[in-house]
């Protein structure tokens, strides 16, 4: 049954996975082809674009559009404990995520390793990238889980970033001057991989996981329960 | 309650919430800013969180807006309800898009109003105007163009991706695709669109914007007109008539209830296929597309890492001037420089490099422009330079001439040593000028310096030999520019020759172009290439010669591309060859190469540039290949054109 949904669930989504790799890729291919910026500036626009646009792509269709086409019911009511199944999602979600951002990786790496920047020097914000969007996934996933509408997931996905942002924004104004928002937010995960400053990497990892893992648990147990399915 | 009135208080019901967002995001957000920059002590101000803010926000919340009204009401059975009713369709989707018109106008334009009240300064207007009328008109058709598409479409992701990928192209293609230039909200922006003028500045500025300021006289002051780009009133139009046709389709396709049916697949690729073609437009136009045949690593003694300054070369032999940026930071000095010799004929190119005393390090600096080091493959192991020194004349607070000569620079031993100099002083008359200019040809080496030609003969041991000087104007020293009733642009330019014997008037020329002071400008037979205020690149012909003085009129100028106008780098001519002129500093600090064969028609051909390096000297290389010098000496083939 679990293998059946990983089909069902690939099936859904593999597009997402081809249309964020040919996006990305291609970008990072004409970019590190043509040379009109630096391969860094290449290298950060696909780890970061590709780290946010992903999320909101994969996490507005994961549970939202099954509420939205009445499936959910259908699917809740197979033999299989929900949380299963929504583990089931969350993986494939994962992994249509970071395939792209990973693609993009590897293409740098064959593309422009040793020109200007070292191997490592083009894995780590890449690495950055799949982890803010993994982060970004389960966030976006867990307030958006009982949304009835894919729009109001994508608004909702969009209302965490800008809230992120905002928090951010709060801290550089000397309202929050001891830079919790890099801890709380996963822009912290950026200013470790992109900024390179290592010093507060455990503490993003720490907070992240336990804040990942809450919201996680929050959203297992509310993917089981109905709620609202129309608008 | 009329039907319009509850209309009305049914929409305000609705679009509440997009104002008060609205107003968080582009009031709130500069007001947290002020806040914040009042809490640390700097004042109660925002910089250009504003404008910013209405720049990139803008666009996306008319979208967000204009969907949000529309599909609201046009999904499922609430279409059939609005059907029903007695309101009439064009009632109904006018009140919608006026209501949701208002919004998306209040909360873009309130606060660059405001800030307009609160800074006053005079740079900010011209910003902040060019924003308000002509970026607002672009989110007018935004809001337009999405109101349709929420009606066609009547789903919100799909209408929200679908307006997005439309406002990329309204946004980005006019200026990627030059014939759309004049539909371009960008390209209107940078050109101070509005403006209130002295009326002797009314029409100033680059020929291509020039041609399209208008001005209008201001009846309550006699010295001040308003001047407008008449793309603009262009461009208002374009806007209004897009928003009006979006308009009324949108109420034709909600009374016949017009549908597109569209999937999610669908309108995702349509967006990055949008945002792809952008990406490649952009790569098209700025690219790098000249091979480079070799790429020679600069190893010097010291691992401090060298950039090269300039490139003194005759043939693939010559002279690299090489400073070091890092050691000039660290050590808190102007520059640090050597010298070193190379033949690219050779496997290993680089000859010995000869560290440069101190006290020769300021004439060395002086001379790091073109035309003022000199080196000739029949002597190469002799340089020859200026050194001038300046002090503070008291009586007139004017810089005054102390030391003027001609060093002969011997590079045998490791280290490069004067063996030779010439005192000029005795022969200036005016000593308030500078050096503008040293160069060799056909075995004489020509100074210009404070307004007088000396000309040296270069013995076959390699000695200077002063033979004359004269007291004359030498290079180009005038440009009148002007222009007719119709806005034409008409230049031309004088250069004063150097009489010398055995040359032609295109040698003369020649001599005359490299004794110019300015760097930015190159000859090749009868045309010179300029590169001045109004355009980076002039080709100006030869008219007549009378007294010495040569006329030249301007034949053609390169009107650059919007995009090349928005990298804002402009290159500077070096040199011109075949018809093709290679200039320094584009896009990317690069080498552009364009053809001015036909002057009325300067084509930008070819680009190169190499990330992490800024080229600072080139050289033609006798093979046809360009050498050029930045942390690397990159060996460069020229694009190939049709004879």
């Amino acid at each position: 049954m679990i293998k059946a949904l990983f089909w069902k669930e690939w099936c859904e989504h593999r597009w997402k996975l081809a249309y964020g790799c040919v996006l990305l890729m291609g970008f990072v291919a004409v970019g590190l082809r043509s040379r009109i910026v630096q391969d860094a500036v290449i290298v950060v626009f696909a780890a970061v674009g590709g780290s946010v646009l992903m999320p909101l792509l994969v996490g507005m269709g994961l549970v939202a559009a099954e509420r939205s086409d009445g499936s959910l019911e259908m699917l809740l009511a197979l033999p299989v404990r929900s949380w299963k199944i929504f583990a089931v999602k969350m993986a494939m979600g994962t992994l249509v995520c970071v395939g792209p951002i990973v693609g993009c990786m590897v293409l740098s790496l064959a593309m422009a390793a040793g020109r200007e920047m070292s191997a490592s020097r083009i894995i780590v914000p890449y690495l950055g990238g799949v982890a803010f969007s993994i982060v970004m996934l389960v966030w976006m996933v867990a307030f958006s889980i009982r949304q009835p509408s894919e729009a109001r997931a994508g608004l909702v996905g969009i209302a965490v970033f800008m809230v992120w942002f905002f928090m951010i924004i709060l801290d550089e104004s000397a309202w929050l001057l001891d830079g919790s928002s890099l801890v709380i937010t996963p822009f912290g995960i950026f200013d470790c991989t992109l900024d390179r400053n290592y010093d507060i990497l455990p503490k993003v990892i720490s907070v992240q996981l336990v804040i990942g893992f809450c919201l996680m648990m929050w959203a297992a147990y509310r993917f089981g329960k109905l709620g609202r399915t129309k608008e | 309650m009329k039907s319009g009135k509850a209309l009305l208080w049914k929409e305000w019901r609705e679009i509440r919430w997009f104002l008060v967002a609205g107003a968080a995001i582009f009031i709130g957000w500069p007001l947290l800013e002020a806040v914040g920059n009042y809490r640390l002590g700097r004042g109660f101000y925002s910089t250009d969180m504003p404008e910013a803010i209405a720049l990139l926000l803008g666009g996306p919340f008319a979208i967000l807006v204009a969907v949000g009204v529309t599909c609201r009401d046009l999904k499922g059975k609430i279409a059939c309800f609005w059907q029903s009713r007695p309101v009439s369709i064009r009632r109904w989707a006018v009140t919608k898009y006026l209501v949701g018109l208002a919004v998306v106008l209040i909360v873009l334009c309130v606060p660059l109003v405001m800030k307009i009240f609160v800074m006053r300064a005079e740079h900010e207007l011209g910003q902040l105007s060019g924003i308000l009328t002509c970026h607002t008109f672009t989110v007018i058709l935004i809001y337009s163009i999405s109101f349709l598409a929420g009606c066609l479409i009547r789903m919100p992701v799909y209408a929200v991706i679908f307006s997005g990928a439309l406002a990329l192209l309204v946004y980005f293609l006019p200026i990627l695709a030059p014939p759309l230039e004049s539909f371009s909200v960008f390209n209107i922006m940078i050109q101070s669109p509005v403006v209130v003028v002295q009326l002797s500045e009314s029409v100033q500025g680059e020929p291509w914007i020039a041609e399209k300021m208008r001005v209008v006289k201001i009846p309550w002051a006699d010295d001040l007109v308003l001047r407008y780009n008449i793309d603009l009133l262009r461009y208002i139009a374009f806007a209004l008539a897009g928003s009006f046709a979006a308009v009324v389709l949108s109420a034709v396709a909600v009374k016949r209830n017009w549908r597109l049916k569209v999937g999610q697949k669908l309108m995702f690729w349509l967006l990055g296929g949008v945002a792809m073609f952008l990406l490649l437009t952009v790569v098209f136009q700025l690219r790098s597309n000249l091979t480079c045949i070799r790429q020679i690593p600069i190893k010097t003694a010291s691992e401090k890492g060298f950039d090269v300054a300039a490139i003194a070369s005759d043939g693939d032999k010559g002279v690299l001037l090489l400073h070091c940026r890092k050691t000039a930071y660290a050590e808190g000095k102007a520059m640090y420089y050597s010298l070193m010799t190379f033949d690219l004929s050779l496997k290993e190119p680089f000859g010995e490099e000869f560290v440069i005393p101190e006290d020769l390090e300021k004439a060395v600096w002086q001379n790091v422009g073109r035309s003022k080091l000199v080196w000739s493959a029949k002597h190469p192991q002799l340089l020859y330079m200026v050194r001038e020194l300046h002090s503070q004349d008291k009586t007139d607070d004017k810089s005054k001439l102390n030391c003027a000569e001609i060093l002969t620079i011997s590079l045998s031993d490791s280290e490069a040593v004067v063996t030779d100099k010439i005192d000029l002083l005795p022969h200036i008359e005016n000593r308030k000028g500078y050096c503008n200019g040293m160069c060799i040809y056909k075995d004489r080496v020509f100074v210009n310096l404070s307004g007088q030609v000396f000309i040296f003969d270069l013995g076959a041991d390699g000695k200077l030999t002063f033979k004359s000087v004269t007291k004359r104007q030498v290079g180009v020293y005038d440009k009148v520019t002007r222009r007719d009733a119709s806005r034409h642009t008409f230049a031309t330019m004088l250069v004063g020759l150097i009489p010398a014997e055995g040359l032609t008037t295109e040698e003369q020329l020649k001599v005359a172009v490299e004794l110019t002071d300015y760097p930015e400008i190159a000859s090749e037979g009868d045309i010179i290439i300029g590169m001045d205020y109004d355009s980076p690149l002039t080709v100006y012909r030869l008219k007549e010669v009378r007294d010495d003085v040569a006329t030249l009129e301007m034949a053609g100028y390169h009107r650059p591309t919007p995009l090349e106008r928005f990298t804002g780098m402009f290159p500077t001519p070096v040199f011109v060859r075949d018809g093709l002129a290679y200039t320094l500093g584009g896009f990317g600090g690069g080498l552009t190469v364009y053809d001015v064969r036909q002057p009325q028609y300067i084509k930008r051909i070819g680009h190169y540039v190499a990330p992490d390096e800024m080229f600072l000297a080139i050289a033609p290389l006798p093979d046809g290949n360009i050498l050029v010098g930045g942390s690397k000496l990159h060996i460069v083939r020229p694009p190939k054109v049709k004879r």
